[in-house]
């Protein structure tokens, strides 16, 4: 997992990575999963605080979080 | 599902867009819920997605403006509604009720005029491709015919020759206006002394008379001046060649090229600042007209407006299909609609409008096609907060150009309607299915 798993992250969806200097700005789903990654959660474990954070059923939180952590994976590349 | 769920969105700080776009970056202010008072849900869920409308209140009031802003300036003026633009019958029945002729560059596009009540008289044919066929019945029919070649004065002249009575041509100009690119493919080059060249071989005939002179110096002229200068040239020839004939010509026709309030790529300004207003253009060409609005009569003033009058009257609605992360950081779109039906899209950027408020961050995206094409792009980089699927976006303006050059490539074409002036809703054109394009094969 990339160094955006280490992000420094502000309540107001601001995140810092100290490594390579970059800033990021992410939703409320996004800061969640990422805070959930960082407390070292899995996929399916993600999936099911979603849902029932927000609501949503599991199905569609678990492709949220497959393809977010995708996401992740493809801007830690980039930077 | 929780309503202030958003699917996950994470954005590097730094994109060029937001540097671009500064605090406007932070929300999406481009919202229309409705076109000409009609929902866009509504049309819709009647119509269905992809969805090209049309307002009859915008074609007709361009037209008005435009018409009286030249009628300022010169007596005897004709507009010739410019099919190529857009032929939809529904379209061209009301720039036809307006007082417009009809422009016509091809045999299917005289025949859809003729076919739309439009007579011969009242018809220009204007184009490199005249197929003697339909030149002759032109001609027969006193439409006003504007050679592009030396082969068609020639097929004029055999035609007249065959009838037994003279008959009237005249021929389209390319001149050097100081606009580029120069359009000198059409017509007869003024510099070099082709177009007189044109014009002798035709005083010279027994069987032809000289009309008058044609003159479309391109398309979407941001500078009216041109046309100043462009009549200025024509305004020497015209002297030296009624000097010639020895009589007056019938008609000077200007052709279009005026700009629609469209996006060029490229241009930085808006066009509500890049766009010159519609009287600018007036004033320009009627000041320098001003030795032939003196005449009685004086000779006609012709117009092919098209893309000026018919633009900002279309609207493409279209539907997120699905979305996903690139690499490079975009969030990329697949819309219901593309380049197959925004023809376009090459060369200007449409406004790009929601049709409700989508709260979110935005993020730089790239708006694709339903295509199986890598080329089919509608916008490759504007900031947008996350949309969800089947989000309705309004696309515009994409009035000109698009229904007649929008292919029938991969998906069928969609339906077409038109908001009227009482808001009742008409199909122009209803969705092609299998059996349209079956019935045209073996």
């Amino acid at each position: 997992m990339p160094n955006l798993r280490f992000l420094n992250m502000s309540a107001n969806g601001m995140a810092f990575d100290p490594e390579t200097g970059e800033s990021y700005q992410m939703n409320g789903s996004a800061q969640f999963i990422l805070q959930s990654l960082q407390k070292g959660l899995d996929s399916q474990e993600i999936a099911s605080a979603l849902s029932l954070k927000f609501n949503i059923p599991f199905e569609k939180a678990h492709t949220d979080v497959l393809e977010f952590q995708v996401q992740l994976e493809m801007m830690a590349k980039a930077a | 599902m929780s309503n202030d769920y958003t699917k996950p969105s994470i954005v590097k700080v730094g994109n060029p867009l937001y540097a671009k776009h500064g605090s406007s970056a932070q929300s999406y202010h481009f919202v229309r819920d409705a076109i000409e008072g009609v929902k866009i849900s509504d049309l819709v869920a009647q119509y269905g997605s992809p969805l090209f409308v049309f307002s009859e209140r915008s074609l007709r009031l361009k037209y008005q403006q435009a018409f009286k802003a030249m009628q300022r300036y010169y007596p005897n003026l004709v507009f010739g509604w410019s099919y190529k633009t857009n032929y939809l019958n529904g379209i061209c029945q009301v720039f036809h009720q307006e007082g417009a002729i009809a422009e016509v560059v091809s045999q299917f596009e005289y025949e859809k005029a003729r076919s739309l009540g439009i007579p011969g008289n009242q018809i220009i044919f204007n184009g490199p491709h005249k197929p003697e066929g339909i030149l002759r019945r032109a001609l027969l029919e006193g439409a006003q015919v504007h050679a592009d070649h030396f082969y068609e004065i020639e097929d004029a002249e055999k035609i007249a020759k065959e009838n037994g009575s003279p008959i009237t041509i005249g021929i389209r100009i390319n001149l050097d206006s100081g606009i580029y690119p120069l359009w000198s493919r059409f017509g007869f080059n003024l510099e070099s002394g082709q177009a007189w060249a044109a014009i002798r071989r035709i005083a010279e005939s027994p069987h032809l008379r000289f009309g008058g002179v044609h003159c479309h110096i391109g398309t979407f002229i941001m500078d009216p001046t041109a046309y100043s200068r462009a009549i200025q040239k024509l305004s020497k020839l015209i002297r030296e060649a009624e000097s010639l004939v020895g009589y007056n010509i019938e008609y000077i026709d200007l052709g279009g090229g005026f700009p629609s309030m469209s996006q060029l790529k490229g241009v930085y300004q808006p066009p509500e600042v890049a766009i010159s207003s519609v009287e600018d253009y007036a004033e320009s060409i009627g000041k320098e007209l001003q030795w032939l609005a003196s005449r009685k009569p004086a000779p006609k003033l012709c117009f092919e407006l098209g893309r000026h009058l018919v633009d900002e009257a279309g609207y493409l609605i279209t539907q997120v299909v699905a979305d996903k992360a690139l690499p490079d950081g975009r969030r990329a779109y697949v819309l219901d609609a593309g380049v197959n039906l925004l023809y376009t899209s090459t060369w200007y950027k449409y406004k790009i409008e929601l049709d409700r408020d989508v709260p979110g961050m935005m993020e730089p995206s790239i708006l694709n096609g339903p295509l199986c094409m890598n080329i089919d792009v509608v916008d490759e980089a504007i900031l947008l907060p996350r949309l969800p699927r089947f989000q309705n976006l309004i696309l515009s303006p994409v009035g000109a150009y698009n229904v007649t050059q929008s292919m029938q490539f991969i998906e069928y074409r969609p339906n077409i309607v038109m908001i009227g002036e009482n808001k009742s809703i008409s199909l122009l054109r209803r969705k092609e299915g299998l059996e349209d394009l079956n019935r045209l094969e073996g």
